[in-house]
């Protein structure tokens, strides 16, 4: 059974001694610890904090969990670059409503990091947190207006007009549980709303902020059914007026009655990819940077539990490719499984539905962008879904196939294309 | 009105509100939500209350009063923090004007060049020159727009910098 979810936070921001953040795809981090705290809305267990450094960090830098402001149990260093490092013996368990956030301090230069993860297991149920963040606060003022956020990547300043860039196809969950925002700055002169939205519409939850309010407001109270193949973002809408409203992060809490989870990479406004035979690597998850920043090794993230991982993903808000592209999953390394980018296909979903891969807590993921011909891509949102091992494989994977040539026979489950 | 349920009290489906100014550990305040909109006129519960508002309802206040002190904070802070950025002319982008909640509560919003430092696209964000006629004018608006708002028992003061 697996019980852990992945939380990936991978952003082309620089950490410096002192920063907080999360473990959610962000555009900016901050000194102020507050601006980073999330409520976590499920009893659950976070575990295997880890890093992987690119570039900087001269010295030794310190990752530590925090526990509503306290120091959790998490905790590793990473001397130099490029190095990873990880937790692998202790865990936070945290109580619903406890705040939580990653605290970074170094005695040398800066780091740039390919990605910071870490697992989450709920107490009761399976799920996952996923967010849109930008710890230094971004700016919310069009007024009158109704816009749509993303739960995934950076959080850009105003939402987006076009609801169908920025939601995304769930083929996970079926629940959506709970809504959370934090607002740091709060000059409107009413009231601003956001509402989950699924498929389309309005959910049930409804967090507020009256005029001049500022702080985290968390609605834990939803419940709202998911069936597979919807679309699930969250909206705002801000009343007359051009004040600002400064958000640090929009949270949902998603949950999955069949044990599955996914992870999103996202730009919600978009990352232009021109048509190109050199392949566009990135992570699995976290806040989409510039085309080329990554090698494929330093993309890899290891999602760190079993599973049988499949539809293979993305929305793309523009597709004028001449010739097919590709979105390819790479496992340790080695393109898995494959969705086609169909020439000027134009806006939509592009996805593999067919094609699945059974990894083991060591391996490790990312995906490449290739080919096009000509033409261009304005990606969205790329992910992938993570779903139980059955029992039957799970055995198979604890005890592997001979390699003495004297099989076990019957199933072979290896990590392969199933 | 439900009144303090005691801190740690663990209640998984409620719509709460965490504001993030109180001087040391948090206030958690459930509210109401029905018919589509969120009740911000009084409070459902009180979670937990921070040592300087839980000291407001030790003085005296009863739930109401404490709610009304704590959502005024919020206004006046935020009202001296708008007027500052409008008076400075601060970019749009600005994420907001800093302050500081001092341990009795009261706040310190600053006007000076350093603090109103942030950043864009990982690079110093733009800020207008500011003089000390700049400030001083920022402060004399900060001010009037506090004396705007309402202010009940309990609400916290407003200084500028």
């Amino acid at each position: 059974m697996m019980g852990k979810a992945l939380l990936i936070a991978s952003t082309g921001a620089t950490l410096s001694s002192g920063n907080e953040f999360n473990l959610f795809g962000y555009s900016a981090v901050t000194s102020i610890e507050g601006n980073t705290q999330i409520s976590c809305t499920e009893a659950a267990t976070f575990s295997n904090l880890r890093a992987s450094t690119r570039l900087g960090n001269s010295g030794t830098a310190t990752y530590r969990f925090r526990d509503a402001g306290a120091d959790g149990n998490q905790t590793f260093n990473i001397i130099g670059s490029p190095v990873s490092g990880e937790d692998t013996t202790n865990t936070d368990v945290l109580a619903a409503a406890d705040l939580f956030n990653i605290s970074y301090v170094d005695t040398g230069s800066n780091s740039t990091n390919n990605w910071i993860v870490g697992n989450v297991e709920f107490s009761s149920g399976h799920g996952n947190f996923h967010a849109a963040a930008n710890y230094g606060g971004v700016i919310h003022d069009v007024g009158s207006s109704t816009r749509f956020i993303g739960l995934w990547g950076g959080l850009p300043a105003d939402g987006q007009t076009d609801e169908d860039a920025i939601e995304w196809k769930t083929r996970a969950y079926d629940t959506f549980d709970a809504l959370q925002v934090r607002c740091i700055l709060n000059a409107r002169v009413n009231t601003s709303s956001f509402i989950n939205r699924i498929n389309g519409n309005n959910g049930t939850g409804l967090v507020e902020f009256t005029s001049g309010a500022t702080g985290l407001v968390s609605d834990t109270a939803i419940g709202d059914a998911i069936t597979d193949g919807q679309t699930i973002n969250i909206s705002i809408t801000l009343g007359a007026g051009l004040e600002d409203l400064s958000l640090c992060f929009v949270c949902g809490t998603l949950k999955s009655s069949a044990n599955k989870s996914e992870t999103i990479y996202s730009n919600q406004t978009g990352r232009a990819r021109t048509a190109s035979t050199t392949e566009h690597y990135v992570p699995i998850g976290g806040s989409d940077q510039v085309l080329g920043t990554f090698t494929e090794a330093q993309a890899r993230i290891k999602p760190g539990f079993a599973a049988v991982v499949s539809n293979l993903r993305c929305y793309l808000s523009d597709n004028t490719y001449t010739g097919n592209g590709t979105l390819k999953l790479y496992q340790n390394g080695v393109a898995v499984i494959t969705t086609t980018i169909t020439a000027s296909g134009g806006a939509g979903w592009y996805e593999n539905s067919s094609d699945t891969i059974t990894i083991d807590a060591d391996d490790e993921l990312s995906f490449g962008f290739d080919e096009g011909t000509s033409g261009s891509i304005t990606l969205r949102s790329a992910g992938i879904m993570f779903a139980p091992v059955s029992e039957v494989t799970q055995a198979f994977m604890m005890f592997p196939p001979r390699t003495d040539g004297l099989g076990r026979g019957g199933i072979f489950p290896g990590n392969r294309v199933l | 009105m439900g009144g303090f349920q005691g801190a740690r009290c663990i209640e998984v489906l409620m719509l709460t509100w965490m504001p993030d100014f109180c001087p040391t550990g948090n206030c958690r305040i459930e509210l109401e939500k029905a018919g589509g909109k969120v009740d911000w006129s009084k409070p459902k519960s009180f979670i937990t209350l921070c040592p300087h508002h839980r000291g407001l309802r030790d003085s005296g206040l009863n739930d109401q009063q404490v709610f009304d002190a704590i959502l005024q904070s919020s206004r006046v802070k935020e009202s001296a923090r708008w007027a500052v950025k409008v008076e400075l002319g601060l970019d749009k982008e600005h994420p907001g004007v800093p302050y500081r909640t001092n341990p009795d509560g009261s706040f310190t919003v600053f006007t000076d060049t350093a603090s109103l430092a942030w950043e864009k696209d990982s690079q110093p964000g733009p800020l207008p020159t500011i003089r000390g006629v700049d400030r001083n004018r920022a402060r004399t608006a900060a001010l009037s727009a506090v004396s705007a708002t309402f202010r009940p028992i309990g609400t916290s003061i407003v200084m500028v910098e």
